[in-house]
């Protein structure tokens, strides 16, 4: 069993070795080795996630999630801060935060690409947190 | 009990290591509806040495009457949270503690999971957030509940003597409780009530966990009372695989529920008859060659005495340790004829699992994948275990011994047994890894033999060619509905039911109708929904019912006039109905790539089957379905990877086109979600 935690820790370590050196084909590499090992240890999986959110940013010649963060850490963090805004959007508790959101779009770079995809991954209702998005989009209380 | 001090207060006790998830949940907990007069508060106990110790101080410190233990990764979306579990706790003072999911039956294992349970919650892993119903229809008593959320009325200690880790501190606290006379339930949660951020759980001391509640309340779980009551005899059938039997006799020493072993030698000529000779096993060996399995299992069966259950299985198969008496258990339905384990051959989505540690996460979501955790109806077997209760093999008979292959041997079986309305089910309580015959490959060469001469027996005694016993569980995905919703679905094409079989397993309530045009499938069919013969293409069905889907699975294709059948099947629904079917791609690469040599090739099965009369694309499909007057609220592929020759074709086809993509040529086969406008 300690087995499974050495791995753990050895692949985060790995992660954050190929990140500091922005080696992005070795990252692909480590995250598609092995899907199973991969799925148990959450913030690899959150990495592979955010690993098709690069793809499709770098297609659309956008600086990539990747760039902007310096550790798995902090990418991990970034996911789940932006997935937490987005479930009080879908429960109806957003209230008050509205301004730390922006705030928090604004300051990371956040991009719509990464923004859905923590929306699909992150929401029931998905449909409903498009909704709301789009509507604060087009009245310009989001901005992206 | 302790004193209650302040009788209109709620404490919210938190253990918490991570500000991020202990924030996020104290701003949900901010967000509750406060009943009049209640005041709320919230206690977070920073890096706790144990869950039990953790909650121990918080209930020390507080005052509050009621108490909310919970993780810090869950979020209470249900704002009227408090007052729906005040209502609980008022209208039964014996009741203790609340839970949002609970096994109303701890299995013997003592794993809640591996049981039913009921309850829900909105559970997020890295991949999703779901939605996670075990089953809701009313309140319910149950033995133990989910440590992620506890409601508590009155002051018990936590047991962080016993559980100085972070398992099981939950089932004991429900132990404790039920041990001062008060009751444990679940609500009925109409929706969840919160959402649990679980991620992926680690099990590092899980066990270690078990084997301690099971010492301190092992005499207070009934099932494990009940398990030790029940044995079975192990009739384990082997062929040139020594090294294999032994390792396998040694797992089955910790195996709990075994009476006696029965091992019956298939022929070996590697002195596996030498080596049982000199221990105390009871052995059969089979010294004029390689036998077929009917004569075999029969011959175990008439030589030696066998308890009232009996697991019949391969040398090479390694059963979880509890999984026999899961077995055993599960048979206690007296409706069902054969149970079965959880496999480790392949997971839903076809992906080969190797090693017996991934076997038991494999097991563990193979549980928690379904709206129920009961055990699961089911057409297919696993011949390489399975129990039976010894009096069937009095009410249907022996094996056919014309038949040679294990898993032809079991299908006959199986579908006698169905048509003596005796059910096959999989008992998700238990599960097995088994190695591939790298040995024993006398068995492998017989085998093809045995299957060619197997066909032509079953389809004299069955009258057909092909027995389609697995459901397509893709199709059934596409059902959404609360596990205990009453509702209606036609399978058109439901040949032997395999489907319905599956959707009657995770909507019991649900009523499954069939229609086949093949009558030898009905006979069987018909014993387990209600299905009947006839021709949807002749635009008439036998059944005057109403139903909220009706699923075609690779049957469109076959038809004379799928638009107007389609169409036809609006009348058939219920308003806002779905119609899911499944169609396969006549514009794969595969076909395209065949096409542009000149050539278009039928075969038996797959996209050019030659029984198929009617050929779709994407955009034929989203035709079909939008003219016959629905709305196409979910379409997918199945896809698979192309070969270099194919990418190349793909590429070039797709510079001629504006109207096509990538996907278009990549998608083998399309299932789709349609809704009656």
């Amino acid at each position: 069993m300690s087995e499974q935690v050495r791995w753990d820790l050895v692949l985060k370590e790995r992660f954050d070795q190929l990140l500091s050196g922005r080696q992005y084909d070795e990252i692909r590499t480590l995250l598609q080795t092995d899907k199973q090992i991969i799925d148990e240890i959450n913030d690899l999986a959150i990495a592979r996630v955010m690993l098709s959110v690069c793809d499709q940013e770098k297609e659309a010649g956008q600086q990539t999630v990747y760039d902007k963060v310096n550790s798995l850490e902090e990418l991990v963090r970034r996911y789940t801060i932006l997935m937490f805004y987005l479930r009080r959007f879908e429960f109806d508790i957003m209230d008050d935060s509205m301004a730390a959101f922006r705030q928090f779009l604004s300051m990371n770079h956040v991009s719509l690409q990464e923004l859905f995809a923590v929306m699909y991954c992150g929401n029931i209702d998905k449909e409903k947190v498009l909704r709301i998005i789009k509507d604060k989009m087009l009245s310009g209380e989001i901005v992206i | 009990m302790s004193k209650v001090v302040r009788d209109k207060e709620v404490c919210f006790i938190i253990c918490s290591n991570d500000r991020l998830y202990t924030e996020e949940c104290i701003y949900y907990i901010a967000h509750l509806h406060v009943p009049d007069g209640y005041q709320i508060n919230v206690l977070t106990i920073e890096d706790a040495k144990s869950m039990a110790a953790g909650y121990n101080e918080g209930m020390h410190a507080s005052d509050a009457k009621y108490k909310v233990y919970l993780h810090q990764d869950v979020f209470i979306v249900n704002k009227d949270f408090i007052q729906d579990f005040l209502d609980v706790f008022r209208q039964d003072e014996t009741i203790g503690m609340i839970g949002m999911v609970g096994a109303p039956r701890l299995p013997a294992s003592g794993v809640m999971w591996e049981g039913p349970r009921k309850g829900a919650l909105y559970k997020w892993t890295a991949q999703q957030t779901e939605e996670i119903w075990m089953s809701d229809d009313a309140q319910t008593e149950v033995e133990v509940i989910d440590g992620f959320l506890m409601i508590t009325q009155y002051d018990i200690p936590w047991r962080e003597d016993l559980f100085d880790q972070w398992d099981f501190y939950d089932c004991a606290q429900s132990k404790e409780f039920a041990r001062r006379g008060c009751k444990v339930v679940v609500p009925k949660l109409g929706k969840p009530w919160c959402i649990h951020d679980s991620g992926f759980v680690s099990l590092m001391n899980y066990d270690k966990e078990r084997l301690k509640f099971i010492k301190e309340y092992g005499q207070e779980i009934p099932a494990l009372q009940d398990k030790d009551a029940r044995k079975a005899t192990v009739i384990l059938t082997t062929c040139n695989r020594k090294v294999q039997l032994q390792d396998t006799l040694e797992w089955l020493s910790g195996v709990e529920g075994i009476s006696n072993i029965v091992i019956v030698d298939n022929g070996s000529a590697d002195g596996t008859a030498d080596w049982l000779a000199s221990r105390s096993y009871e052995y059969l060996w089979f010294d004029e060659g390689i036998q077929g399995y009917g004569r075999l299992w029969n011959a175990a069966l008439e030589n030696f005495a066998t308890e009232d259950y009996i697991v019949f299985m391969e040398a090479g198969v390694y059963p979880e340790k509890a999984s026999l008496s899961e077995l055993m258990s599960a048979l206690q339905d007296e409706n069902a004829g054969i149970a079965n384990l959880v496999t480790n051959f392949y997971d839903d989505g076809g992906n080969r699992i190797t090693g017996r540690d991934a076997l038991t996460v494999f097991a563990r979501d193979g549980r928690t994948r379904h709206s129920s955790n009961a055990p699961c109806r089911t057409l297919s077997s696993n011949w390489r275990i399975w129990a039976a209760r010894k009096e069937l093999f009095e009410r249907v008979g022996l094996f056919r011994e014309e038949l040679q292959s294990p898993d032809n041997v079991l299908t006959d079986y199986a579908l006698r047994m169905i048509q003596n309305n005796f059910g096959q089910i999989v008992c998700r309580g238990g599960a097995c890894a088994w190695e591939s015959f790298s040995q024993g490959e006398e068995i492998y060469a017989a085998a093809w033999q045995w299957q060619a001469e197997d066909r032509t027996f079953m389809k004299a005694a069955w009258g057909m060619n092909y027995f389609n016993l697995r459901p397509n569980r893709t199709l059934v995905k596409y059902i959404k509905e609360p596990s205990e919703r009453e509702f209606k679905v036609l399978e058109v094409g439901c040949d032997l039911g395999a489907t319905l079989f599956e959707i009657q397993s995770c909507y019991p309530n649900c009523q499954a109708y069939g229609l086949d045009v093949n009558e030898a499938a009905v006979d069987i069919a018909r014993h387990i929904a209600k299905v009947k013969y006839g021709n949807i293409d002749e635009l008439t069905i036998p059944f005057a019912e109403k139903f909220d889907y009706i699923i075609f699975g690779d049957v469109l294709e076959h038809l004379r006039h799928p638009e107007e059948v389609v169409r036809m099947c609006r009348e058939l629904l219920h308003e806002n109905g779905y119609i899911i079917a499944s169609i396969p791609n006549v514009m794969h690469i595969s076909v395209m790539e065949e096409l542009i040599e000149g050539r278009f090739r039928y075969s038996d099965t797959g996209l050019l089957d030659r029984t198929h009369i009617h050929l779709f694309t994407y955009y034929e499909i989203m035709t079909l379905f939008q003219e016959a007057g629905y709305e196409v609220k979910d379409i997918n592929g199945t896809v698979f990877d192309l070969s270099g020759r194919q990418r190349e074709i793909m590429n070039i086809l797709l510079k001629l086109s504006k109207n096509t993509e990538a996907w278009m040529y990549e998608t083998f086969q399309y299932t789709v979600k349609a809704q009656k406008r």
